[in-house]
């Protein structure tokens, strides 16, 4: 910033001194100074012969996103031709889809085998937590990956829940995945669309709008009464499983009740939740990714090696909120219903809170995050028992809010990677003390 | 010169209220190295700035191959070959080096073409391959401008202008920093470059420009904007009178 003292007596005299309190910046400030000649130079594009050839003028962002997300191959490092470096000093192996892709499929057999050796009630806990797993997940991209807070992801999920519901509610013959990626498209663009303020805002101010966004979610769909059902909310019909599968099972002589309800329900939520970890885990570690954290790191370096800042910040908004519509989505499925009620401030600020204590950035952390949000209910529950505190009271029901504002503090304190990053370095110690044994011998 | 590179015409700017650049007009021809000189807050920064896209002009016009450019963003220009290592925070401190180098070949489509972008980088600073997997915060001062070096080479940059490279330099590494400039500027890349120890770019520019309170005082040979740039240190010590 030039010092004023700079001016001399001959120079144009600056406009705070000439009686002109204008303070803002650029042009506007040089209108407000009668003493300047301003000419507005009429925006030109520039010639197309002006790139270099192997200069893309625009990445045409949709194509480009898709094929970061579904990408099959990608050799890991330690596998490439300059892989030079001794090995602890190499990145991180970055899988891409053919390595997660195994990983997730045997996730998901592990969550089949467990629903086996659970009871029903937890069964169902364990489906709504795989709808939350899936919201944290974008949030945790959000925050994490490219630096910017949402306090509006249960609206986004909320979005996401009544368009499902509406849409299975006036298209009862269609499958329920095609309402859930339609509500995931519609809450990519309610997410774009509130995310163009991030294009502007920062870190506390990003955080107060969308928490207004978020506060005014529950209010706003309470006035559309004809299509959300008011304050009842909508009832779906229950999710059953498809004939084929139930008569696969009869045949396989091993019963109808294998495929019981809410064994299946866990099925479709972790399904739906893994295969978003899944590609946002891919997309996070392909050049999008990269621009992400890039971005994050210095938004004014970032662009300045030719990334689009803004149109970054709305794209991981926009995927944010996706995640959080196909959640949401799942969570109307599974609870055969959805209420106003349940997508309030409070949800937004727990899944904040779920994610820190579970990990940012990470796609294991949003498990964790998810699988606490939803079975710390059981344990409240249960410990409203203990002391006889009614779960309606004044103290009752705001228990699960005030225990994660509490676990929040203690993470942020103790340790600011949450669960995962603890987990890792007790991973760490136990492979460096594997590897020494290993040496002994 | 045939056809100007970058050409500024009567371009002033501020930084809200403060005027920073008075109609300040100059041009870079393809491949042509010019020096920026000039004391602290004499708006040298400003113009690179302004080149770049990070400030608009308030009036005047920068124009780049011809075509006005007032009012793009960076990140076109960049991609139009602008490339712009600011001070100091060129790199992006948590990612790798690899990381950052695959930053700078983001335009080399398909994973073949971006591997052979980093042998490239590889082979010419081998440095940079043993500690590929570091994070770039962790790379020291001289590592880390070689790298932000190194990674505006990869982009292929038609004109790169430089932004106080040497800050904070042990002479050493300032010598192998200018040395990659040298490279640069055989494969025909122009330049503009800004820099407080004038013996340094004196070897390496076609031109000089000296820059006081904003406006351009001499624009000339090396030797004339030495000498310049001599008399207006001056007595003072590089004290801006005013």
């Amino acid at each position: 910033m030039p010092s004023p003292q700079r001016y001399s007596p001959t120079d144009p005299m600056p406009s705070y001194l000439s009686g002109l309190t204008s303070l803002t910046s650029g042009e506007g400030a040089a209108v407000a100074d009668p003493s300047h000649r301003v000419v507005r130079v009429e925006a030109k594009a520039l010639p197309s012969g002006t790139a270099p050839q192997h200069f893309a003028p625009t990445d045409p962002m949709p194509p480009y996103l898709a094929v970061a997300t579904l990408r099959w191959k990608g050799i890991p490092q330690r596998f490439s031709p300059t892989a030079k470096a001794p090995r602890y000093l190499s990145t991180p192996t970055h899988q891409p889809m053919l390595w997660r892709l195994p990983l997730t499929v045997a996730a998901f057999l592990a969550i089949v085998v467990a629903t086996f050796n659970l009871s029903p009630t937890t069964n169902n806990s364990l489906a709504i937590a795989a709808c939350y797993v899936a919201v944290i997940g974008g949030l945790s991209m959000l925050t994490g990956i490219s630096g910017q807070i949402s306090l509006g992801n249960g609206a986004f999920m909320g979005f996401g829940s009544y368009a499902t519901a509406i849409w299975i509610t006036h298209h009862p013959s269609q499958p329920v995945w095609f309402a859930i990626i339609l509500a995931g498209i519609f809450g990519a663009a309610i997410g774009a669309i509130v995310g163009l303020p991030a294009t502007k805002l920062r870190g506390p101010y990003l955080a107060g709008a969308t928490l207004a966004f978020g506060a005014a979610f529950s209010s706003t769909v309470s006035y559309f009464t004809s299509w959300t059902g008011g304050d009842q909310g909508l009832a779906l019909p229950q999710l059953v499983p498809p004939t084929w599968l139930v008569n696969h099972s009869n045949n396989l002589i091993l019963g109808p009740q294998i495929v019981a309800n809410n064994r299946y329900w866990a099925w479709v939520a972790w399904g739906g939740a893994l295969i978003i970890l899944l590609l946002l885990s891919n997309l996070l570690t392909s050049r999008f990714g990269r621009q992400f954290r890039a971005v994050r790191d210095d938004d004014v370096a970032a662009e300045l090696q030719g990334i689009n800042v803004a149109r970054t910040r709305v794209t991981a908004f926009a995927i944010s909120s996706m995640c959080a519509a196909v959640g949401g989505g799942l969570l109307a499925v599974v609870q055969a219903s959805v209420s106003p009620n349940t997508f309030n401030t409070t949800l937004s600020i727990g899944l904040l809170a779920s994610m820190v204590i579970g990990g940012t950035g990470t796609m294991l952390g949003a498990v964790w995050g998810g699988l606490l949000w939803e079975f710390s209910n059981n344990w409240i529950a249960s410990l409203q028992n203990h002391f006889n505190i009614s779960p309606t009271g004044n103290v009752g029901s705001q228990l699960q809010p005030l225990i994660f504002g509490g676990a929040l503090i203690l993470v942020m304190l103790l340790a600011p990677g949450g669960i995962q990053r603890q987990l890792s370095m007790v991973k760490a110690i136990v492979l460096r003390y594997a590897r020494r044994g290993m040496l002994d011998r | 010169m045939s056809e100007a590179l970058l050409c500024f015409e009567e371009v002033s700017a501020n930084y809200g209220p403060y005027r920073a650049l008075f109609d300040v007009s100059f041009s870079v021809g393809a491949g042509e190295v010019v020096a920026l000189w000039g004391h602290n807050g004499a708006g040298k920064s400003t113009i690179a700035r302004v080149a770049s896209g990070l400030v608009r002009p308030a009036s005047g016009t920068v124009r780049f191959k011809g075509a006005s450019i007032n009012s793009s963003r960076p990140s076109t220009l960049a991609r139009y070959g602008i490339c712009h290592v600011n001070e100091g925070r060129a790199i992006f401190g948590t990612l790798t080096v690899e990381e950052n180098l695959k930053l700078g070949s983001r335009h080399r489509w398909g994973w073949r073409a971006q591997q052979a972008a980093l042998r490239e980088a590889y082979e010419a600073y081998p440095a940079l391959g043993v500690a590929k997997g570091r994070k770039a915060a962790l790379l020291s001062g001289g590592e880390q401008r070689q790298l932000a070096l190194v990674k505006a080479m990869l982009t292929r940059p038609v004109l790169l202008i430089a932004d106080e490279l040497s800050l904070g330099l042990s002479p050493a590494a300032t010598v192998a920093t200018y040395a990659l400039l040298e490279g640069l500027r055989r494969q025909g890349t122009a330049m503009v470059i800004i820099e407080q120890r004038i013996e340094h770019v004196a070897a390496l520019a076609d031109r000089g420009l000296v820059i006081d309170r904003g406006r351009v005082v001499l624009e000339g040979s090396v030797a004339a904007a030495m000498e310049a740039m001599a008399q207006l240190v001056g007595p003072q010590g590089g004290v801006a009178q005013g």
